[in-house]
């Protein structure tokens, strides 16, 4: 059997949020909020990508070399990788200046990885690296306003705000709106050998969870400190450089699930 | 031969996997024997496991939708190319789990995780018993097959006749990280077998 810890979500929305389309022509930012099945959803793949980054800023934050300009030797594992395949040239950037690995994680390594194994990073234990899962399971959030009530919504609330259509797309959830989804981190996975908070036994050819092994992080500080501090300080969805837009407030809270 | 039949119902579901290099995920419109199989053992462990199923005909369920999603840049925090995930919501669907040692003692009701993009919160499916076909021989007829069942599987789901197969290919894991493709009977095959293989019940 799985055994799992689960946490509720609540993201409160500090701003409107306008919904649905790829990019917000105002703002240039990214719309995290969007209409799924009838309904007003902030979607896994965002808020998973919204923790990612606080985990990849926490570690660079904490373990980066400010003074001399680089990730120290023996701190090694736990520098981030960009989990993509191939890198931007401002990324490109960021690699030299190492406060980020190169190789995106992965497993188990290949014959183009050379004579070198690679480990994989905390952010990718956690959330998962190409060819291994991690250990969360990062939710669609729900709103309780349905996509039926937005319209109205809108022409109260819009007016000024966004520019103001009968188009759609041009939609908004007002402040103080309130997501809720459920977190799922496994704890232990009998079937597979997993225990969360210690290195993964593997098989196949890598340098696996090299950062567990340095003796700095238990169970319970990666649960405290790379999990639930991290997702309180999403302070926006969506939008990096936006300006008064996509702000959120969240909380978390654990489930206890009654025993049987 | 004996079967349980469970009720799948899912909020969100991706049963498709990314082409190479591609920025389309397509799903797929039924649930193939190597998903729901292997979302069981996930479960249960790597028992004998076998299971397929079916997406029920209905037009308040199982609608396509597409959510699209911009990986980031970390180097000036705007994103990259988008990538587009088709899926079904409100998904209803029907399981087939042939009954054995292992598989009777299952609960009426539980959770699994199946298809792709599980740790960006699709997949989550719950499922319910809802009735054992216990005869020995289940209804049979001949029709249009409504799942994807591996070749070496045809035997298990009591297939007895290919009259006019499409063949495909499933990706069979053989661990948590390796496996082959298997040539498969895809839906849309004529075959004879039981009556709930078929498209809308063999007739
Ligand atoms: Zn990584
Ligand atoms: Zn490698």
């Amino acid at each position: 059997m799985i055994e799992e810890e689960k946490y509720e979500i609540v993201v409160k929305t500090k701003e409107p949020f306008r919904v649905g389309g790829t990019k917000d022509p105002l703002s240039g930012a990214e719309n995290p909020v969007t209409v799924v099945g009838g309904r007003v959803v902030i979607p896994g793949p965002s808020l998973k990508g919204a923790l990612r980054a606080e985990v990849e800023r926490y570690l660079v934050e904490m373990y980066y070399d400010k003074a001399n300009e680089g990730w120290p030797a023996e701190k090694r594992p736990l520098q981030p990788c960009i989990p993509a395949p191939s890198l931007s040239p401002d990324e490109k950037e960021l690699v030299k200046k190492q406060r980020y690995r190169g190789d995106a994680c992965h497993y188990p390594c290949k014959q183009k990885c050379g004579n070198e194994d690679h480990m994989i990073c905390p952010a990718c234990y956690l959330l998962g690296a190409q060819g291994l899962n991690g250990f969360l399971r990062v939710p669609f959030l729900y709103s309780e306003v349905s996509a039926g009530e937005l319209y109205s919504t809108r022409i109260d609330r819009a007016k000024g705000v966004v520019a103001e259509s009968a188009n759609r797309r041009f939609q908004v959830v007002p402040d103080s709106s309130v997501f809720k989804g459920v977190l799922t981190i496994v704890k232990n996975d009998f079937v597979r050998g997993l225990e969360f908070g210690k290195p993964r036994v593997l098989r196949e050819r890598t340098a696996g969870d090299r950062w567990l092994e340095l003796g700095e992080w238990n169970t319970k500080q990666i649960i405290d400190k790379l999990v639930l501090e991290r997702l309180k300080n999403i302070k926006l969805l969506g939008g990096f450089k936006s300006k008064g837009f996509g702000g959120v407030e969240i909380t978390v809270t654990r489930i206890t699930v009654p025993q049987g | 031969m004996e079967f349980i039949k469970y009720r799948l119902t899912s909020d969100m579901l991706c049963m498709g996997e990314r082409i190479k290099k591609g920025t389309f995920r397509p799903t797929i419109r039924t649930i193939p024997y190597t998903q729901i199989t292997g979302a069981l053992k996930a479960v249960f462990g790597d028992n004998d496991i076998h299971a397929v199923g079916h997406l029920v005909e209905d037009k308040k369920h199982n609608k396509v939708d597409y959510l699209t999603y911009s990986p980031r840049d970390r180097g000036i925090e705007t994103s990259k190319l988008p990538l587009t995930i088709e899926f079904l919501t409100g998904v209803l669907g029907s399981i087939y789990i042939v009954k054995n040692e292992v598989t009777k003692d299952f609960a009426e009701e539980f959770e699994i995780r199946m298809g792709a993009m599980k740790s960006r919160g699709f997949g989550l499916c719950t499922l319910k018993k809802l009735t054992e076909l216990n005869d020995s021989r289940p209804e049979r007829d001949r029709g249009v097959l409504n799942t994807r069942i591996p070749e070496e599987h045809l035997e298990t789901f009591g297939v007895s006749g290919v009259i006019k197969p499409v063949y495909g290919f499933l990706f069979k894991p053989l661990s948590d990280t390796s496996g082959v493709y298997v040539r498969s009977l895809f839906e849309g095959s004529e075959i004879a077998g039981p009556k709930f293989l078929l498209e809308h019940g063999g007739k």
